[in-house]
């Protein structure tokens, strides 16, 4: 690098939201989303951090609360070899790794159900401490990528997802690899393996799998995504396991600055599942509209059908503008 | 040219092609071509098509000598960006902001490309940055700085696929 400067990039992504849903225990109402600092900057031309601070105010007043979501070290020996150490979203399936706490790149209104953040009643571990290491495969004429992360692992015990100590000595581990072929430019297919030893007692543990599967085309102008995902969960008896399943179908395409979109989002887990049980099943429909009139601005205004724990379908409206500077 | 060779070309395009199905292909001028140029230490002397668009979308960001590459573009709101990026990229301006931003965002890019206000400017950077790649006008290309083939053409090549002016290829990921 010829110029002897650091190179230092911090955006803030920030959203204000109106939803109204038919129960009549939720008024309609106006809130502030997640305002996300982000900042990365390049020690040198291998070595580079990422900072992502997430703050959270509640409507009625001033009052914040701020997390460090992601916090990243990044050694890039070439495009084969990229370490990551710090905090980071997990490499489970497409949508974790690729959309973070700011929502103005994703097209609908909130992340799919399966992929909500921990805090949210999530059922991933969407963050995790360790280490990352992604890259391309040789030889494969960068079609073949693959990502390989070692953490402490998702802490159950705690849901305010506290990772400063693991809570047992085993590290969790997550595989992946994707193929993105140069001449169908856009597609993505992959899969992850995501494996866990969760303590349950004193002298027990819940061993935990999850299974991811996607196939993503996104172009500019046209998104069709779809994951789908398995949650096993098998306490230390040997008697039981649980299966439980969740994904969604996603597509949207721009007509200039108007991009219609619908979402199908589903989440099936058995209530006997250990730590995630109490979270429940869904099925939600979202169809909406968004519009981005100006550069780094969009609206996005949709409908939203949600049917819970198989009980009658309720109806809601959510709208959304998110913005970038 | 010679007055008799001159009279012979004269005579060609007159007359058409004298051999049967051999059509000529009509020369472009060459400032409507974009040369891409590097380093002149790099050891690279052509990449396709497809391995350029890669680096410019910052899907492939080092040589394989294993050194930084440095994307550099001409400023924003210059037509030679505007161009540039429609050309090798697919993508119009606004979208290619998007992309490296989202790229940025996931934490796959660190440092995103440079902005060069003239080609003088271009040249002179390629010429001192090692990793660089740049591009200007074919005809401004001179000795200090590397000119890379294109899927093995030059800008010269009359199906050279850097000329503006040209359908651009289909718009890629974002």
């Amino acid at each position: 690098m010829p110029v002897g400067r650091p190179d230092l990039i911090a955006h803030v992504f920030g959203s204000v939201d109106w939803a109204a849903a038919q129960r009549s225990e939720t008024p309609n109402s106006f809130s502030l989303g997640q305002l996300a600092l982000f900042v990365t900057a390049g020690i040198n031309d291998r070595v580079s951090v990422l900072a992502e601070v997430v703050i959270e105010a509640s409507a009625a007043d001033t009052e914040v609360t701020v997390d460090l979501e992601r916090l990243q070290l990044t050694y890039r020996l070439n495009d084969q070899l990229n370490i990551s150490a710090g905090r980071y979203h997990t490499g489970i399936g497409f949508y974790n790794a690729a959309f973070h706490h700011g929502s103005y790149f994703e097209t609908p209104v909130g992340r799919p159900r399966i992929f909500r953040f921990e805090d949210e009643g999530g059922v991933l571990p969407i963050h995790e401490v360790g280490v990352s290491v992604r890259g391309k495969i040789p030889k494969t004429g960068s079609t073949l990528h693959y990502v390989a992360e070692v953490g402490n692992g998702r802490r159950w015990a705690n849901l305010e997802d506290n990772e400063v100590l693991d809570q047992n000595q085993a590290k969790s581990t997550n595989v992946g690899v994707s193929v993105r072929p140069d001449s169908w430019r856009g597609v993505e297919l992959g899969a992850s393996f995501y494996r866990d030893d969760i303590p349950s007692g004193p002298e027990t543990s819940v061993d935990h799998h999850i299974t991811a599967l996607y196939a993503v085309y996104r172009t500019p102008s046209t998104e069709l995504m779809g994951e789908w995902l398995r949650l096993s969960f098998r306490p230390a008896d040997g008697f039981t396991h649980y299966d439980d399943h969740g994904g969604y179908l996603q597509a949207s395409r721009a007509f200039g600055k108007i991009r219609p979109y619908y979402r199908y989002d589903r989440l099936d887990i058995n209530p006997l599942t250990p730590f995630i049980g109490e979270y429940g099943s869904s099925i939600k429909h979202v169809g909406g509209v968004r519009f981005d009139p100006a550069a780094w601005v969009g609206i996005k205004s949709q409908y939203e059908w949600l049917s819970e724990n198989g009980g009658p379908g309720g109806n809601g409206v959510h709208v959304q503008l998110v913005f970038v500077f | 040219m010679a007055p008799n060779r001159a009279a012979l070309v004269a005579l060609l395009l007159w007359t058409g092609p004298l051999v049967p199905g051999h059509v000529p292909i009509p020369q472009i001028p060459l400032p409507l071509a974009l040369a891409v140029i590097v380093h002149r230490s790099n050891p690279v002397d052509a990449l396709s098509f497809g391995e350029l668009r890669q680096i410019f979308m910052l899907d492939t960001q080092t040589w394989p000598h294993g050194r930084k590459i440095t994307v550099v573009l001409r400023e924003k709101g210059q037509p030679e960006r505007a161009d540039a990026i429609r050309l090798i990229c697919g993508l119009s301006e606004e979208d290619y902001e998007k992309h490296i931003l989202f790229r940025t965002f996931q934490g796959r890019v660190n440092i995103g490309p440079r902005s060069i206000q003239s080609a003088s400017a271009m040249l002179r950077f390629v010429y001192s940055a090692p990793g660089a790649v740049g591009y200007v006008a074919a005809d401004e290309v001179d000795g200090t700085v590397k000119l890379l083939r294109i899927d093995e053409m030059l800008p010269d090549d009359p199906r050279y696929p850097l000329r503006r002016g040209k359908r651009p290829p289909p718009e890629a990921e974002p």
